[in-house]
């Protein structure tokens, strides 16, 4: 590439492949017994240029026959119906992954112009928009990559994490005008940013090392090719995070969905943990 | 045209109406009385059976009977030739250009439509993309809105494509001359409507790749209940609700009383895609089928209408489609367009600037 | 035989209950067009502690107007003749578009009427028994069954409130029985569970206490 992007305040880089162990488990226990329960997991590591996986794993409990589909993007998740009685419903996944130095990911066979469209998790409020304008008026003009890692600059400055601050609903507006919110949130806004400025950005949902959770960053399209950045920590997705899902918002990565008949409340224990593994 | 057999179909007497029907150029007119009594019938008819659409109003819902203008407008048959191969055509291409917008989107390469009104139209749904519907028919059934001006043009108003509503109103209405005033049919050479049920049965049986056929229809307080109910009656097949359908791994089903079940392979559905799914759109929809859409992407079950074929009835679509009929078709389209200018050409732009009486008509959709 | 949902199962049952509610209070009705002073049958104060309406009219017509046309009250006609047309609108196809029909002109009969005049409400019996023919037109045995099944249901269950001979009593369950001979066991099971997680009536205990009763 003739205008490669310049990373001098990359918090580091390596080149040596890494080897992490996965595991994710998702525990919800319903406060009485549901049943004909139509679920929709993704529980699939997708196929990727830059990691390899090994001795994977998955199950879910009550045990019960599962099926396999892919999405429009071509990831496979997997859907089913459990009929019997069940208050808790358990599935996860383990597998071990060797993963290469990434950056810069080939394109999928969508239209990349599917990822500019505005939708109503990333659309962004007043206050987003003179952000944006703050960025758009740049002493000397910024190649697309360095203009989004600006942005992602700019949500650090401007928004503090706060669990709990906002929910799985939340619309990127809404987190900006209250100066808060979760990885979601973070993720959402820096795709809204990029789109109004042009930038194709999609949500990816997976792993990061050391979270006790999933979480969630964005990908930027540049020059025939997807950067990953994570906004929540500030600092480009090189090593270190394993992709379970992407799309065009949180709501179409959503890694479960689940539908009954009764009306029971809902508690998740989610427990993911990325390891690297010393060879 | 003559006028006379663009207006005048009907006209007021003492006692009752007139119903002229026009000849064609064959010979003289021939009329047909229909009188007061009979339009009391007419009404009693439709109130014996129903036929009703549900209205929502001040927080309360109610089944209103089908206003019902008595008197049959008349269409010639040159007039309805020409409007059947209109449509046809028409339909044609919108199909064509669905099979194309979600596959290889020549028509944007071609730079026959500019690319963001595609990709910034909320209808446009890139859920469907790796799908390709049984025969490649996206649009099973159209409702093409049209509108006869002063001088007796037909125009296209609009085009349905998602779940057009309303075709069990004019079959009922058929149904309630042949009872209340056979003659009027019989006496004269009016073509039969009354095979449409059949037609869709059968339209439903082609692209069905396994398993019985039902009508899914969004609940009892939907506008068009009343549709649902009389179409399923008529084809033979279950009226069901989302709650009667499972998906269990490759297939659907229809889940019978007795605890067997039935392979579902065409879905007639009447609810819109958004609530389709919980699990791809709307997730809060209760009267969708949880997972169809995964066992639809298969080809184990059509769904008619096709998925995502609200991007060629979008208002900002309307414009192009004369290009698109020329485009796939090489024709020139048979039904004109209202006249329409996008302000996002320039010379309409101008146009639109100019011409103060130029009002808005509807804009394309929020995006 | 053409397949039926447990939703419309259970209409069809509420469906064949409510019609044969209506028409059997009708009947009962007739039987008490006596003056107060010779009831021939009962007296209103005892038709309404049969049916378990607190009886506090002023007189035979207060009475009357409640029993047609208190939507609120559950033994009214009209809230007979109204929830039997709400399960009926879901059943066009299944029941048929006469039979359907009948159904609503009974409805639309009786909320035409202001005032209770025994002759004007013969023809709200009439459909209502056109209704009962029309179900005989219907192709399926087992919508004829799972209607029928809500008829005789709801006549036993009048008898007994009404303190009929033991000879009726017998008829319904015998009727009951033959009637639903059409279904397998299974299949009584599965709508008797469906009905039962509806609410109101232990439809499994009443088919193992009636149907399957040694």
């Amino acid at each position: 590439m003739s205008s490669s992007p310049q990373f001098t305040d990359l918090e580091y880089e390596r080149s040596a492949d890494g080897v992490y162990k996965l595991n994710y488990d998702v525990r919800a226990e319903m406060d009485t017994a549901i049943r004909n329960h139509s679920w929709c997991l993704r529980l699939s590591l997708p196929d990727d240029d830059f990691f390899e996986v090994d001795e994977f794993s998955r199950y879910i409990e009550p045990e019960c026959a599962a099926a396999t589909a892919v999405d429009y993007l071509g990831q496979e998740y997997s859907y089913g119906l459990t009929r019997e009685d069940h208050s808790v419903f358990r599935y996860g996944l383990s597998a071990t992954i060797r993963q290469h130095a990434s950056y810069g990911r080939r394109p999928d066979t969508v239209p990349i112009q599917i990822f500019l469209r505005s939708d109503r998790l990333t659309e962004l409020d007043h206050k987003g928009v003179a952000w944006l304008q703050a960025f758009q008026s740049p002493e000397k003009p910024k190649n697309p990559l360095e203009w989004s890692i600006g942005a992602m600059h700019e949500i650090t400055q401007n928004m503090i994490y706060l669990t709990g601050s906002t929910n799985y609903s939340t619309p990127a507006g809404d987190a900006v005008s209250q100066g808060s919110g979760v990885c979601q949130d973070f993720a959402h806004i820096l795709i809204g940013l990029c789109r109004a400025h042009g930038v194709p950005a999609r949500y990816v949902n997976g792993f990061l090392v050391g979270d006790g959770v999933t979480h969630a960053w964005v990908e930027v399209f540049v020059e025939g090719r997807w950067y990953g950045l994570d906004p929540t920590h500030n600092r480009l997705v090189v090593h270190d995070y394993i992709p379970l899902a992407r799309g065009r918002n949180a709501e179409d990565c959503s890694l479960n969905r689940g539908v009954w008949s009764s009306v029971v409340q809902q508690h998740q224990h989610i427990s993911a943990s990325l390891v690297e593994v010393l060879e | 045209m003559q006028k006379t057999q663009q207006r005048g179909h009907s006209r007021r007497e003492r006692g009752g109406y007139v119903v002229l029907e026009p000849d064609g150029g064959a010979g003289k007119n021939r009329e047909f009385k229909l009188g007061y009594s009979d339009l009391d019938r007419l009404k009693a008819y439709l109130n014996r059976y129903a036929i009703t659409f549900g209205l929502f109003q001040d927080n309360t819902f109610e089944d209103r009977l089908f206003p019902f203008g008595t008197v049959p407008r008349v269409i010639g048959p040159w007039e309805f030739d020409t409007l059947e191969k209109g449509l046809r055509q028409r339909v044609h291409a919108l199909n064509l250009f669905l099979l194309d917008i979600y596959h290889e989107r020549k028509v944007l390469k071609d730079k026959i439509i500019p690319e963001e009104f595609v990709f910034s139209c909320p209808a446009y749904l890139p859920e469907v993309y790796g799908l390709r519907p049984p025969a490649d028919v996206y649009a099973h059934l159209s409702g093409i809105d049209l509108v006869q001006a002063a001088d007796g043009t037909w125009y296209i108003l609009e085009d349905n494509l998602r779940v057009p509503s309303g075709a069990s109103y004019p079959l009922i209405a058929r149904e309630a001359y042949h009872t209340v005033c056979p003659n009027l049919i019989s006496d004269m050479p009016v073509r039969e409507s009354r095979d449409y049920p059949q037609m869709l049965g059968r339209v439903m049986e082609d692209v069905n790749p396994g398993g019985i056929s039902v009508v899914l229809s969004p609940g009892r307080y939907n506008a068009a209940f009343f549709e649902h109910s009389y179409l399923a009656e008529k084809m033979g097949v279950p009226l069901v609700f989302g709650s009667d359908l499972e998906v269990d791994g490759e297939y659907l089903y229809f889940k019978d009383v007795g605890g067997h079940r039935a392979r579902v392979g065409a879905v007639y559905r009447r609810l819109s895609d958004e609530y389709l799914d919980p699990m791809v759109f709307e997730p809060d929809s209760i009267i969708g089928v949880p997972n169809i859409m995964s066992v639809y992407r298969k080809g184990n079950v059509s769904i008619v209408n096709a998925v995502g074929n609200g991007i060629a009835d979008d208002k900002g679509i309307y414009y192009f489609v004369p290009a698109l009929i020329k485009y796939y078709l090489g024709e020139e389209a048979i039904l004109r367009n209202a006249p329409t200018y996008l302000p996002f050409f320039e010379r309409d732009r101008k146009h639109v600037l100019q011409n103060p009486t130029c009002v808005p008509m509807f804009c394309t959709e929020k995006t | 035989m053409g397949l039926i949902s447990l939703r419309t199962a259970n209409q069809l049952y509420w469906l064949g209950r409510y019609v044969q509610r209506a028409l059997d209070v009708l009947h009962r009705l007739y039987d008490t067009r006596g003056n107060d002073k010779e009831p021939i049958g009962l007296g209103f104060e005892e038709f309404c502690e049969c049916l378990g309406i607190e009886s506090e009219f002023a007189n035979r017509d207060a009475f009357l107007q409640a029993l047609f046309f208190e939507k609120a009250n559950s033994y009214s006609i009209l809230f007979s003749l109204t929830t039997a047309y709400e399960n009926a609108v879901f059943l066009r196809n299944t029941i048929g578009h006469e039979g359907f029909a009948y159904v609503r002109l009974a409805l639309n009969t009786l909320e035409s009427l202001r005032v209770v005049n025994f002759y004007d409400v013969k023809p709200v019996i009439d459909y209502l028994y056109a209704f009962w023919g029309s179900l005989d037109e219907c192709a399926d045995p087992r919508v004829r069954a799972m209607v029928r099944w809500g008829k005789w249901v709801e006549i036993r269950d009048l008898a007994g409130r009404f303190e009929d001979s033991d000879d009726r009593l017998e008829k319904a369950v015998g009727q009951l029985r033959e009637n639903l001979q059409v279904l397998d066991v299974d299949e009584h099971l599965n709508v008797a569970q469906a009905l039962d997680r509806e609410g109101g009536i232990d439809f499994t205990n009443e088919l193992f206490t009636t149907i399957y009763r040694p």
